[in-house]
């Protein structure tokens, strides 16, 4: 003992550490698993009903099974807040709701018709998720989005987590996370971004799934089609159509009579689709403003140098070496060169963008010559129709901000940063708000070519 | 070298260490909520302020380079005043000790142990920062310096994945002059981590300028990383700081792209975890070493037992938890900071003025 006592006295440390193991070691052999006592959340669905709030969560579930796939299981609850929510669904599965690996957080349409910073209150108090989780929208509940989701996992290996990483990272250039929704909500301009996947039935470029049945009020079995059991006056039309129809129906105009038509009468003939285009919504002030095209948000990339893999479609091109030919060129890396100033104390914005393209495909006339062919084929015809192409996106995209007030391009703190003096004088002159700002910015865009 | 001091080197990892006290994980957001973006002025303004003592130490030290502080303050001002200062001090410290323990005791639930135990938290957190008090001074700076470039390594490489996370230089200057120093003022708390030098400067062994260099390379160098990781988050979470408590976490998971890499914010954890126990560490030396001299006759042990006693009194009974230490801390404890942390340096460096090198009775 006398030995025991002296070695303890040489190195208190070890005291500590057994202290320590006679404390730890107990409690971890005696406690459950952690997937026993939590149920692990990839996925909130946010909606809100008569009841109050809906909460919509995608629980991984882990149950032994021979095909080793991960099991799902989409759980409902309805409170008046979104923690009582939680809540109840804790009590429903016997579990602890653990948000630590959720990665997308799924807003409805209907839920934006107010301000959601009320409503993602709760998820932002969540150490872990309003920097990783991103927020998406869709044109139906958000329930029925991730009974969608749940479907498609289990027949095409496809997720959601995949899905929303490419959009975040090819087309949105832009997380749209929690985080960055509110970034855009303090900002000045309280304007943000949001991603947008809708579920569609219908001739459309989408994926679909052949078991709707488990899809409340989408599937075949309640007999519905899309525009049934999605949100009022969020249907959306062909998306092979383009995207500037689907701006449309967006804005309000319902569906035409013989496409709601077709839809329901098709039934369960035509598959439930989620749809990936790369369109998303405006957030004024934490509501849905406006919705935002493919190709208006592919406008505003054009000012971003993070863009690469935009695909140019140049039609009817006719120079000395083609004849109405369609070109397709691939931006393989974008360079934007920007400047800042007061010209005659107008705010002025050069951005001098340097696109680095390859031909991809070209779809011309058995005369066109083999120069044509080369992947670094670029003539002063297609040169000018390229140029013009990206200044009208660009302009359509600025036109379209303006008109909502909606700075995402972050001109007014651009401006303020460099030019602090000039931008607080303008303000004052003109008398508006940040929000305004981008009105009376007057842009300059040079197109450079590179052949790569 | 005596058994009881420590090398300039050890000094300098000691400094380097205590610098990053406080200041990595809730002050970005709380110094937001004042000055914006401005805070990283602040943070310069503060850190300068640091180095400035860090000036005085060495020339007090150079002026009486084997006395205590306490020696120093009890030979210019009396008795009375050296107890009723070491009295304030070790107060100051414990508060301190406080803080530490429960921003990272918040970050260390949020991060890692959701069902830990309060109990089994405090208790393992007690017996390490006992059991490395109990060793000495020595074998604790030995064990940082250990570790030293490890953690280095890990707050270097967190801020290097920060960079891809990056967003937009914040708008500086925008906060009003008056917040700026409210803002300042309000969490004096979080610095002056250079005063635990002051308190251990007789064991601290500074022979010549290169000495005093080394100490004031390392802790550059930690500024330096201070301040990158302020332009960091504020750059990466702008208008959003306020809401993110964990800087030094928050800018490496901020990201969509890196929750496919896992845990990564292990990295901080670890960070974390190594400064918070250093830290506390020493700083429950340093209280038990005021302990000792307000009551002379009586040994460590008893410090560290009336420290335990009183922090678990205070713990266990939630006479203080983060948001009251916090609360606190920004109403009471910035007077504390300014007189103790500033103006007694101050008052010393006057009494370098003139006169010899004076040596211990």
């Amino acid at each position: 003992m006398k030995k025991v006592i002296d070695a303890v006295k040489r190195a208190p440390m070890l005291l500590a550490l057994v202290l320590i193991a006679f404390c730890f070691f107990p409690t971890a052999i005696i406690a459950p698993s952690e997937s026993a006592v939590n149920a692990i959340v990839t996925a909130v669905g946010l909606d809100k009903n008569d009841d109050g709030y809906e909460v919509t969560l995608m629980t991984f579930l882990s149950h032994p099974n021979q095909s080793y796939s991960e099991q799902y299981e989409v759980i409902s609850c309805s409170a008046p807040s979104v923690s009582e929510a939680f809540t109840n669904a804790s009590l429903q599965i016997g579990k602890n709701i653990s948000l630590f690996h959720t990665h997308t957080a799924i807003v409805s349409e209907r839920l934006l018709a107010e301000d959601i910073t009320s409503s993602l209150d709760y998820l932002s108090r969540v150490a872990s998720l309003p920097q990783s989780c991103v927020l998406i929208s869709t044109n139906v509940t958000s329930k029925q989005f991730l009974e969608f989701v749940q479907e498609l996992d289990k027949e095409s290996d496809i997720n959601l987590e995949d899905l929303l990483f490419y959009t975040s990272n090819y087309i949105l250039w832009k997380y749209t996370t929690i985080n960055s929704f509110y970034e855009g909500y303090f900002s000045p301009v309280k304007a943000s971004l949001l991603g947008y996947l809708t579920i569609e039935q219908g001739d459309i470029n989408g994926i679909p799934i052949t078991n709707t049945e488990n899809v409340v009020g989408l599937g075949s079995s309640s007999g519905g089609g899309q525009s049934n059991g999605g949100e009022s006056g969020s249907s959306r039309g062909n998306a092979s159509n383009g995207s500037a129809n689907q701006s449309n129906q967006k804005e309000g105009a319902p569906q035409s009579d013989s496409e709601q038509s077709s839809g329901q009468n098709s039934g369960g003939a035509k598959q439930l689709q989620i749809v990936n285009d790369g369109s998303c919504l405006l957030i004024k002030e934490g509501k849905m403003q406006a919705h935002l095209t493919k190709e208006q948000l592919r406008g505003l990339n054009w000012l971003n140098s993070s863009t690469t893999g935009a695909v140019i479609t140049l039609e009817d091109v006719s120079d000395e070496n083609l004849d109405a030919a369609k070109l397709i060129y691939k931006v393989q890396r974008q360079q934007i060169l920007d400047r800042i100033e007061y010209v005659g104390g107008v705010p002025v914005y050069t951005a001098n963008i340097k696109l680095f393209i390859t031909l991809l495909e070209s779809n011309g006339s058995k005369e066109d010559t083999v120069e044509s062919k080369e992947p670094v084929y670029i003539s002063d015809t297609v040169r000018k129709l390229i140029e013009r192409q990206v200044k009208t996106e660009i302009n359509s995209s600025l036109e379209f901000l303006a008109q909502n007030n909606a700075d995402t391009l972050d001109m007014y703190e651009r401006f303020y940063q460099a030019k602090r003096a000039e931008t607080k004088d303008f303000m004052q002159t003109q008398n508006i708000s940040p929000e305004e700002f981008l009105k009376n910015v007057v842009f300059k865009v040079i197109v450079s070519l590179f052949p790569v | 070298m005596n058994a009881k001091t420590i090398s300039s080197r050890q000094t300098a990892v000691l400094a380097s260490v205590m610098l990053f006290a406080n200041k990595i994980l809730v002050l970005p957001s709380l110094l937001y909520e004042y000055a914006k973006a401005d805070s990283i002025f602040i943070m310069l303004l503060l850190l300068l302020a640091e180095l400035g003592l860090l000036f005085i130490f060495f020339r007090l030290k150079r002026r009486f380079p084997d006395l205590s502080f306490y020696q120093i303050i009890k030979q210019k001002m009396g008795v009375f005043m050296a107890k009723s200062l070491y009295i304030l001090i070790a107060i100051y410290i414990f508060y301190k000790i406080l803080l530490v323990y429960n921003v990272s005791y918040v970050y260390f639930r949020v991060q890692v142990y959701l069902d830990a135990s309060f109990y089994i938290f405090v208790l393992v957190f007690l017996l390490v920062c006992n059991s490395s008090v109990m060793r000495g001074l020595r074998p604790l700076v030995r064990g940082m310096e250990f570790f030293y470039y490890f953690l280095i390594t890990c707050f270097v490489f967190c801020l290097l994945l920060s960079v891809a996370n990056f967003n937009k230089f914040p708008l500086f200057f925008d906060a009003p002059a008056g917040e700026f120093f409210l803002g300042g003022f309000k969490h004096l708390f979080c610095f002056g981590d250079v005063l635990i030098l002051f308190l251990l400067m007789d064991r601290i062994k500074i022979e010549n300028k290169k000495d005093e260099k080394q100490i004031l390379t390392y802790t550059l160098i930690v500024m330096a990383l201070i301040l990158i990781l302020y332009i960091m988050f504020y750059s990466i979470f702008n208008h959003t700081s306020f809401v993110h408590k964990n800087a030094i976490s928050d800018i490496i998971t901020f990201s969509y792209r890196f929750t496919y890499i896992g845990r990564l914010d292990m990295l901080a954890i670890v960070l974390v975890m190594f400064l918070s126990l250093f830290q506390i560490s020493v700083a429950l030396y340093v209280f038990c070493d005021c302990f000792n001299k307000i009551f002379p006759s009586l040994g460590k042990i008893y410090g560290v037992i009336t420290f335990d006693l009183i922090f678990l009194a205070f713990v266990l009974l939630s006479i203080f938890d983060f948001l009251q230490v916090t609360a606190l801390g920004v109403l009471v404890v910035p007077y504390f900071a300014l007189v103790l942390q500033y103006i007694l340096p101050i008052v010393c460096l006057f009494f370098t003025i003139g006169g010899k090198h004076e040596k211990s009775d």
